[in-house]
């Protein structure tokens, strides 16, 4: 079984040039060779500028901005890194540098919600904790509340959380992205949290003890 | 029982699934009797879905097709020199290969420009105008009421109705100190 899939594995990559073979073709002034990098990361790129952004116009700006950069500077491109992880890493700071450009206030959020989100946030404040964890899962409304919440946050805030939790990207790839310390990626993370909670604890109603 | 930090301990577990029956029952019941923990954990029942998703919630776009491509990308192709031709030159292998479309650049309106010109000079000229030709009063010149007094106007001493206005007795030397 194996051997079939190491089969496979080598019988594709005799069929499909790598990432570097492409690179090397684009760098040979080849624009197919850079066509084809485009195509096969797309997705991957744009995925990526998702997590910051829901406008589907601004995903996608953003996604050709990143391939545009990415053709400007493949000569500085290393070998060593694989292309992907550069590409995200020049799709992450395009991104940060659109937050930087348009932070949102705080007070903008409650009267940004859908009739949707506002009866999520009405089960939120009623539900039992069982019945919440239930109902999170299937609803695409709790998905994008927490994103709202994220957005109140400062740019570099956000960046973290969504690297960290969206990207499930470690502490040392976070800081080798956005060219902090490790230590700084922590600290900002820890109070990224603690700042998204204070955000969601302001739309939470107060109650009773029910064994008072 | 559980105290108040070992409940907020267990939230994501719970949140994912993960905890254990018996355990689970003490964190609901400690939830039921401590107001801070409830809502505690409804706030971070509003995050949990971006923090702790349970499998990936993102979505792609990837059957956009090149037509509906960016509008807004200007500041590209306002690059200069050779970044400039490299923008342009990946736009178009972009383009071709119907990943995107080729940012257009914003049509320039001459008639625009040339109102604005048109009215900047007009309002160089009323500054200049005011600043030299207009007649100059002194601040002065303003309060100082006109030496022409109309028959209509009170006399010195007198109101309005001709009768006579009693005059402050002087202050005395004493007082004046």
């Amino acid at each position: 079984m194996r051997g079939v899939l190491a089969f496979k594995r080598f019988a594709r990559s005799v069929a499909e040039p790598s990432d570097q073979d492409l690179v090397a073709g684009a760098l040979g002034d080849d624009p197919a060779a850079f066509a084809e990098l485009a195509t096969r990361h797309r997705s991957r790129v744009e995925r990526i500028c998702q997590r910051f952004f829901s406008d589907t116009e601004q995903v996608r700006d953003l996604a050709q901005e990143t391939f545009i950069h990415a053709y400007g500077g493949l000569k500085g491109y290393r070998a060593e890194i694989p292309f992907g992880a550069w590409l995200r890493a020049i799709a992450t700071n395009l991104c940060y540098d659109e937050l930087r450009r348009r932070r949102r206030r705080p007070e903008e959020l409650v009267a940004d919600f859908t009739a949707a989100e506002s009866k999520w946030l009405g089960l939120i404040n009623t539900a039992t904790p069982e019945a919440l964890v239930e109902a999170a899962e299937e609803r695409r409304e709790a998905k994008v509340l927490a994103d709202k919440l994220l957005a109140t946050l400062r740019p570099e805030d956000r960046l973290v959380l969504t690297l960290q939790n969206g990207e499930d990207l470690s502490v040392s790839e976070i800081a080798g992205i956005v060219g902090w310390s490790e230590a700084k990626v922590k600290i900002r993370a820890f109070r990224a949290r603690q700042a998204l909670r204070r955000q969601a604890a302001r739309l939470v109603r107060p109650r009773k003890a029910e064994n008072e | 029982m559980m105290n108040c930090f070992e409940t907020r301990k267990e939230f994501v577990s719970f949140w994912l699934g993960a905890l254990d029956g018996e355990r689970r029952q003490m964190l609901l019941s400690h939830l039921k009797g401590c107001p801070k923990c409830d809502r505690a954990f409804r706030a971070f029942a509003l995050t949990a879905p971006m923090l702790h998703a349970r499998g990936d919630a993102a979505e792609g776009i990837a059957g956009a097709t090149p037509d509906s491509a960016p509008q807004n990308i200007d500041r590209l192709i306002d690059m200069k020199g050779t970044q400039h031709a490299n923008a342009q030159r990946a736009a178009e292998i972009l383009h071709r290969a119907s990943v995107y479309r080729i940012p257009q650049r914003r049509p320039i309106h001459q008639w625009r420009e040339a109102a604005a010109a048109l009215s900047a000079m007009a309002a160089a000229v009323l500054v200049i105008y005011f600043s030299l030709a207009a007649p100059r009063m002194s601040f002065d010149d303003v309060l100082t009421p006109p030496d022409s007094v109309s028959e209509t106007a009170p006399q010195s001493g007198t109101d309005f109705l001709g009768q006579q206005i009693p005059s402050m007795p002087a202050v005395s030397s004493d007082l004046a100190g």
